[in-house]
């Protein structure tokens, strides 16, 4: 899949991802990886940006054994941003369907 | 392959922000221990995570490159433990001595302009800078850096460079240093405020030496034409040669002091010492005692006139040239000589 297109819609992906529930950055990884393929260190760059841009926050969980692990938490902000995000794309979208001819 | 993975990431990283570099490392870190957890090997997660090169730029495109290039010199000038087998020319090299190591400095310079200050936090530091106009001759200056344990070494060469060329040496030094030594042809020297263990040496062609309250063992200064002026310098020996230079003393105190001029004038102004000896062939000697005992004075000009303090605390006597005597209880000792200068001796 041609990179450039990927880039834009992943930002979304990831937020929808912790819209659902907060995870660690293993788990979101995995769950977006077996949709698509991608190099998966990119989504560490994207976590690292929406933490920066305060869309999320994270937390600390002891995980028994191993090393406590980084939980990711979409903050208000983010939500916001995510709906933002889910409509232009919902937008975009049926733009590009339309000029595909599919609908 | 993780460690070999961490390694090109970390080497990728070098232009991004130390502070992105390290949360990114920590979360490829904790990818990699919950990957092995999942079953999945190194080589895998390796894989999925992608080229570090092509992450490092998307990182340097969305946070900006990161410089550092002044700590990188000094850092890579630490590596190399500042050490050029080859002389290098036009430049500017910075040596910063974090650890405290280095205790003796020695400059053998051509053109260099030199300036010793005090460290403000201890730590010693020297900026080398050069710059030579080339012209349509060879002109050239070039220069090596060396580190041997506790001695750094700055040598310096010129080949026909020509006046519009400069070059500089700056030093910070810290309390406790043992030993500076310089030797340069045309450049100006200045040590201020310097507290050095052991002593001092400078020796100049044409070059002035300007210092400003400086405390050392013992200070050994030779010029052939440039100035010599000292303010302030306390020591327990200091001699001072000079061929057509003026030596001028201004509120020291040397235990010992020899001072030998040809032409030049040789001027001490608010001194004190226990055992002074000034020689002069034709330059005239001033001399101003201050301290509580008084001095056995012998001053002697062939040609030149003597002047003694007009108090009679003098009980000298005057034979041709010659002047004998006593000023004070006569502790301390002068000898002045000069073939046709002139000697004038006040309290």
């Amino acid at each position: 899949m041609n990179a450039q297109l990927k880039k834009g819609v992943l930002e979304l992906c990831v937020l929808a991802r912790i819209s659902k529930s907060d995870c660690y950055g293993y788990e979101l990884t995995e769950h977006i990886s077996q949709e698509m393929e991608l190099a998966t260190g990119t989504l560490y760059l994207i976590l690292k940006r929406l933490r920066d841009e305060e869309c999320v926050e994270t937390y600390l969980v002891d995980a028994g054994n191993g090393p406590a692990r980084k939980y990711y938490h979409l903050t208000d902000k983010g939500w916001q941003e995510y709906r933002k995000q889910y409509e232009e794309y919902q937008s975009f979208s049926a733009a590009v369907k339309h000029l595909l001819g599919e609908e | 392959m993780r460690e070999q993975y961490m390694k090109a990431l970390r080497e990728a990283l070098v232009h991004v922000n130390p502070e992105i570099e390290r949360e990114i490392m920590e979360d490829f870190e904790a990818h990699f221990d919950m990957g092995l957890d999942e079953g999945k090997t190194e080589q895998e997660l390796a894989d999925e995570l992608g080229d570090p090169v092509e992450l490092a730029k998307q990182l340097e495109e969305e946070y900006g490159r990161f410089e550092t290039p002044e700590k990188g010199a000094e850092m890579q000038a630490k590596e190399k433990k500042w050490y050029q087998e080859d002389m290098k020319e036009n430049g500017v090299d910075y040596f910063t001595d974090t650890e405290g190591e280095i205790k003796v400095l020695k400059l053998d310079l051509a053109i260099a302009d030199v300036s010793i200050v005090p460290s403000e936090d201890g730590v010693f530091r020297l900026v080398y800078r050069n710059s030579v106009n080339q012209g349509i001759f060879k002109k050239r200056l070039r220069y090596r850096t060396r580190v041997f344990r506790d001695t750094l070494v700055v040598h310096e060469e010129a080949n026909g460079v020509s006046g519009r060329s400069y070059s500089s040496v700056e030093v910070e030094v810290p309390e406790n240093f043992v030993h500076i030594e310089i030797k340069d042809r045309c450049g100006d020297i200045e040590i201020e405020k310097v507290d050095v263990e052991a002593d001092v040496s400078v020796d100049t062609v044409s070059g002035d030496v300007r210092i400003e309250q400086l405390s050392t063992g013992e200070m050994r200064l030779c010029t052939v034409s440039g100035d010599i002026r000292i303010d302030n310098l306390k020591t327990e020996m200091m001699r001072a040669k000079s061929v057509s230079g003026d030596v001028h003393l201004e509120d020291s105190k040397c235990e010992n002091t020899d001072c030998e001029s040809v032409s030049g004038d040789l001027s001490m102004i608010g001194f004190q010492a226990k055992r002074m000896d000034f020689s002069t062939k034709s330059g005239d000697v001033e001399l101003n005692l201050i301290g509580e005992e008084g001095y056995e004075v012998v001053a002697e000009s062939l040609s030149g006139d003597v002047e003694m303090p007009r108090r009679e605390r003098t009980s000298g006597l005057f034979v041709g040239g010659k002047y004998r005597g006593m000023i004070g209880n006569g502790e301390g000792r002068v000898y002045v000589k000069t073939l046709s200068g002139d000697i004038v001796v006040t309290e």
